[in-house]
């Protein structure tokens, strides 16, 4: 969950964030092993 | 505007712990600027407004207290679940304490984050919702 957080939030004091597409959001799970119907972010 | 908007509520989560009221807003900004640009952070889930129309999170900001407590020097923040326990020194890019409790044992969550590194990667956190989900009721999330 600690390298999870660091690419979730890491950019989110920033002026200029912008929120990820979901495919890259589903990435960053599936780099950190969180895989499978549970940790789909589109069912 | 809405960018700026987004980040002012970080940024004052940060600085303070908590978030700027509407009032606040309103007084600076127009009070149907405020309401409207905080409506549409809402509903791209950039925040999350209460029943009484203030602001409740800014992922991973709780503007209510929670059992889930990060410090860093003289301030601290609520986190609105364990995970955001982590992601809070790390948006913020800080060295800190985080406490919170074990679900299964009830022990006390002794963590700390130094240079970037936490002090233990030991021991799991519980995610009851599937994570298409979360925004269902972020809230329970």
């Amino acid at each position: 969950m600690w390298e999870l957080s660091k690419g979730w939030y890491g950019d989110r004091m920033r002026l200029d964030y912008v929120p990820k597409a979901i495919e890259e959001y589903q990435q960053l799970l599936t780099d950190v092993g969180l895989t499978g119907p549970f940790w789909s972010l589109t069912g | 505007m809405d960018r700026e908007l987004r980040h002012h509520v970080y940024a004052t989560f940060a600085a303070t712990g908590s978030p700027p009221s509407v009032a606040d807003l309103a007084a600076s900004m127009g009070e149907a600027a405020a309401g409207a640009g905080l409506q549409r952070l809402h509903d791209a889930h950039t925040l999350v407004l209460g029943g009484d129309g203030e602001i409740r999170m800014a992922l991973p900001f709780s503007a209510v207290e929670t059992g889930h407590r990060v410090t860093s020097g003289a301030m601290a923040w609520w986190a609105n679940c364990a995970w955001d326990t982590l992601a809070i020194p790390v948006a913020l890019d800080v060295d800190a304490e985080i406490r919170s409790t074990w679900m299964d044992t009830g022990a006390p969550v002794e963590l700390a984050v130094s240079g970037g590194e936490l002090s233990s990667t030991a021991g799991l956190i519980h995610f009851a919702i599937p994570a298409h989900r979360w925004w269902d009721d972020i809230v329970e999330t």
